[in-house]
């Protein structure tokens, strides 16, 4: 058995995801009125990494075997927070967006303590904290508002020698200076090995405790990141539940979309970005299809089960192979 | 003689280029038990999978009823009223005895809402517990049962419909002696009333006395048929291997040193008014024989930090150390190969060799971030050490046999250069050649300077591998015994506690 097999087993669900967007893609361009623009690829890059940062988020925690369903609520609360901190001079500009990465990331980190500490479920954890951050959110914004720097905003959601869109430039940068190495560090690799099995990680020695903290509060700073980038697009800060519900769920779509197992141990953040990119193609498709709007999201909710099931069929002929080699 | 069964007729079955059953003819005939024995990969369980409905036979066929089928299909494998009884139990925990033994087939009262007869679910289940013997009420919830009570459960359940040929997969791996023998009289009961019976089993005594005919596999092939006076270990064990196993005992290559391993006055949650006092010598492979219960696995679990330590000193080289996690104890150098390799000693997902490096991941980083390649090489130089049969390192341990699985384990550990290490159990559910192998392992390390702590309710392999042997009754040591004083005999007299001892 040659070793590709297994590699290409272990990165299957990961390059489904890929595989399903790409489709998609190719699909909704080639019905777009204006065709492949830069401003077609700017517009669709900067509706989806908003969901691709919170899916990320979501993805790490899930990674471990856990959920976090405050991914959301951090995601309102940091862009709140944005809409008071992220303004004046350069400094404080520079400031302010520090402030509210490391909000986002204390909120992880608070998940985090109350899930390995307190032992609690991460389900209850952060159904509970979530409503905590949502409420900060609120005290902060009680009515939409806020501003924030126009120059960065613009800088950050506009295009690079007017061709690649900055904001997807954003996202390949933190995919390669937080996930990359996070992945390949020895608490990335007790973070897959403990949500695959709490006790053997255990048994042997790996760091069970460290891997979760990580990964809850890289989780809280990557859905600040998503929340700093909500604040870029909108200018204004906004408490919105709804919002912050839907980021939840469909962060969690995604990460089942990009090939992530809701039980642990297996997929990738990559999978999850490309999950989250798949998903709201969907609705861009809708769109160049001339659906009615109000059918969004049932549409959204069969071609999600379409392609979930894809991903199921994969992995039950991998099951089966598996078996051969016994 | 009896009635003709069924018939495996030349079954071969080939995955690409691999062939793992090798033209095999196995007729059953009614009311018989038949031994198959082999080694772990011999083909036993892809024969099962094919009497099971699971695999379909590249060539050959089944013949029963008078007909013959190029393959089976699961339902027409249990029309045939075949029935497994698998080496893990499926069983639903919280669920009673009635419930489980009829699960997915209750009785139903009809009407409108057409619920489950519980009563006649119990009325229905009753004589199956009586006929195997079972003192347990078909109310019982399965929870509260033992491994044995189980085990009759799963028979029952195969019983309820009306099984002519059960196949029991490694039936008393995990039975005390007491259960064992109990199993083995209902297995004699199933076939005097006409039941057929396959017998999947390391345990060769228990073949050997239970067994009517016995197929031996090796790499595939049936390489031989016994019956009569041939059913005996030696003979069945040469065929399996194909040439006659070495004693067991290999002698330590120097007399053992220094003590390595020191328990001082130690107690457990198991026996918290009990103490051990023990010593295990450099180089030296300790046997801790008792009785399950007797407080062996209780012992190890404080050792390792998996349970608190409730008194008493554990000095490693001579330093006392304080373990309260498995990560202090890895610290130690002190490690722990356990029972249930597949729950709490591999990840089944992971590949070889992401669970060879994971205790010791921080030895490979570099900056942090993990060295594929050191992982890849290090990897592969265990494998080829430890000859664990895989053609890729990156085959996931879940596809690995019993043997190979421990070999991983161990891998895992000799990695990272052990001082002590505890054996639970070493080689529960590996093959009679992985066994072997696994002792010459554990005297290499011995004879490396490691102390090595075997835990074993395996008689022939407590005798048979230990240099002393340690006997531990109701949560003390009962004895130590050295290796001229060993015996079938002297050990189980302490075991049980019939021999008056002094002190501990």
């Amino acid at each position: 058995m040659s070793d590709w097999r297994f590699r290409l087993a272990d990165n299957r669900s990961t390059l489904l995801a890929v595989a399903i967007f790409v489709v998609m893609f190719i699909l909704y361009i080639s019905n777009h009125p204006a065709g492949l623009t830069a401003n077609v690829v700017q517009t669709a890059s900067n509706k989806a990494v908003l969901l691709a940062f919170v899916a990320m988020a979501q993805a790490l925690v899930v990674i471990t075997a856990g959920i976090d369903l405050s991914v959301g609520m951090i995601f309102v609360l940091t862009n709140c927070l944005a809409s008071w901190l992220v303004v004046g001079t350069p400094l404080e500009v520079g400031f302010g967006v520090l402030a509210v990465l490391a909000t986002g990331a204390a909120c992880g980190a608070i998940n985090g303590a109350i899930v390995i500490f307190g032992r609690l479920q991460p389900i209850v954890t952060t159904i509970a904290t979530g409503a905590i951050y949502f409420g900060i959110a609120l005290a902060l914004r009680p009515f939409p508002g806020g501003s924030v720097d126009e120059t960065l905003a613009d800088a950050l959601t506009g295009r690079v020698f007017g061709l690649v869109p900055a904001s997807l430039l954003v996202l390949v940068a933190v995919v390669a200076m937080i996930w990359i190495p996070y992945s390949r560090s020895v608490t990335g690799r007790a973070a897959y090995a403990t949500g695959s099995s709490e006790a053997a990680a255990y048994m042997s020695g790996v760091p069970i405790r460290r891997a979760k903290f990580v990964a809850y509060t890289l989780s809280g700073l990557l859905a600040a990141i998503g929340g700093l980038f909500l604040t870029f697009f909108t200018y204004t800060g906004d408490a919105a539940y709804a919002s912050g519900n839907a980021y939840t769920l469909f962060s969690i779509a995604a990460v089942v979309l990009g090939g992530v197992s809701l039980f642990g141990g297996r997929g990738s953040a990559i999978g999850a970005i490309f999950g989250a990119l798949a998903f709201r193609t969907i609705g861009d498709l809708l769109f160049v299809f001339d659906f009615d709007p109000l059918w969004q999201p049932l549409f959204q909710g069969l071609v999600l089960l379409f392609a979930v099931s894809v991903g199921a069929v994969a992995l039950f002929r991998v099951r089966n192979r598996l078996d051969w080699f016994a | 003689m009896s009635d003709l069964l069924l018939t495996l007729n030349r079954i071969s079955k080939t995955y690409g280029s691999v062939t793992v059953v090798d033209d095999v003819s196995i007729r059953i005939n009614t009311g018989e038990v038949v031994g198959l024995v082999g080694e772990n990969g011999a083909g036993k369980s892809t024969l099962m999978k094919i009497l099971g409905g699971v695999v379909a036979p590249t060539a050959g066929s089944i013949d029963f009823d008078g007909e013959a089928h190029p393959r089976l299909t699961v339902a027409a494998s249990n029309r045939a009223g075949i029935a497994f009884v698998h080496q893990e139990l499926n069983l639903f925990d919280n669920l009673s005895v009635a419930a489980n033994v009829f699960i997915g087939r209750e009785p139903r009262k009809g009407g409108l809402l057409n619920l489950v007869d519980e009563a006649e679910l119990v009325r229905r289940t009753a004589p199956l517990l009586a006929q195997l013997g079972a003192d347990f009420s078909p109310d019982a919830r399965v929870a509260d049962l033992s491994l044995a009570e189980r085990q009759l459960v799963e028979i029952a359940k195969a019983l309820s419909v009306n099984a002519r040929l059960l196949i029991l997969d490694e039936p008393t791996s995990s039975l005390t002696a007491t259960e064992t023998e109990r199993l083995l009289v209902t297995v004699d009961r199933l076939r005097s009333e006409g039941v057929s019976i396959i017998l999947i089993s390391h345990r060769l005594g228990e073949v050997e006395r239970l067994a009517d005919r016995v197929v031996v596999l090796r790499d595939g092939r049936l390489v031989a048929e016994l019956v009569g006076t041939d059913i005996a270990a030696p003979t069945m064990i040469r065929h399996m291997i194909g040439r006659d196993l070495k004693a067991l005992y290999v002698p330590p290559a120097a007399a053992p040193g220094n003590p390595i391993l020191e328990l001082v006055d130690i107690r457990t949650v198991g026996r918290p008014d009990r103490t051990v006092s023990l010593d295990v010598r450099r180089g030296e492979i300790l046997g801790l024989a008792g009785l399950i219960g007797s407080g062996r696995t209780e012992l190890a679990r404080a050792l390792f930090g998996l349970d608190p330590l409730l008194g008493g000193t554990i000095r490693i080289n001579g330093e006392a150390v304080a373990i309260d996690s498995p990560r202090a104890a890895i610290a130690a150098g002190l490690y722990l190969v356990p029972e249930d390799r597949k729950l709490s000693g591999l990840i089944l997902e992971f590949p070889i060799r992401d669970n060879i490096a994971l205790p010791s991941l921080r030895r490979f980083a570099r900056l942090w971030m993990v060295d594929e390649d050191a992982v890849d090489v290090e990897a592969v130089r265990q494998r080829d050490g430890l000859d664990i049969r895989a053609g890729s390192v990156r085959m996931p341990c879940g596809s690995l046999s019993g043997g190979n699985q421990q070999k991983v384990v161990l891998a895992k550990w000799l990695s990272m250069a052990p001082r002590v290490l505890i054996f639970d159990e070493p080689t529960r559910g590996v093959d009679v050649g992985a066994k072997s192998e696994i002792y010459h392992r554990m005297r290499d390390l011995a004879d490396a300077g490691v102390g090595i702590l075997m835990i074993s309710s395996d008689m022939e392999e407590v005798i048979g591998v230990s240099d002393r042997v340690a006997v531990m009754h109701e949560g003390a040591i009962a004895g130590i015994l050295g290796r001229e004083e060993l015996s079938e005999h002297a050990v189980l007299t302490r075991a049980v506690g019939r021999e008056p001892v002094h002190s501990e």
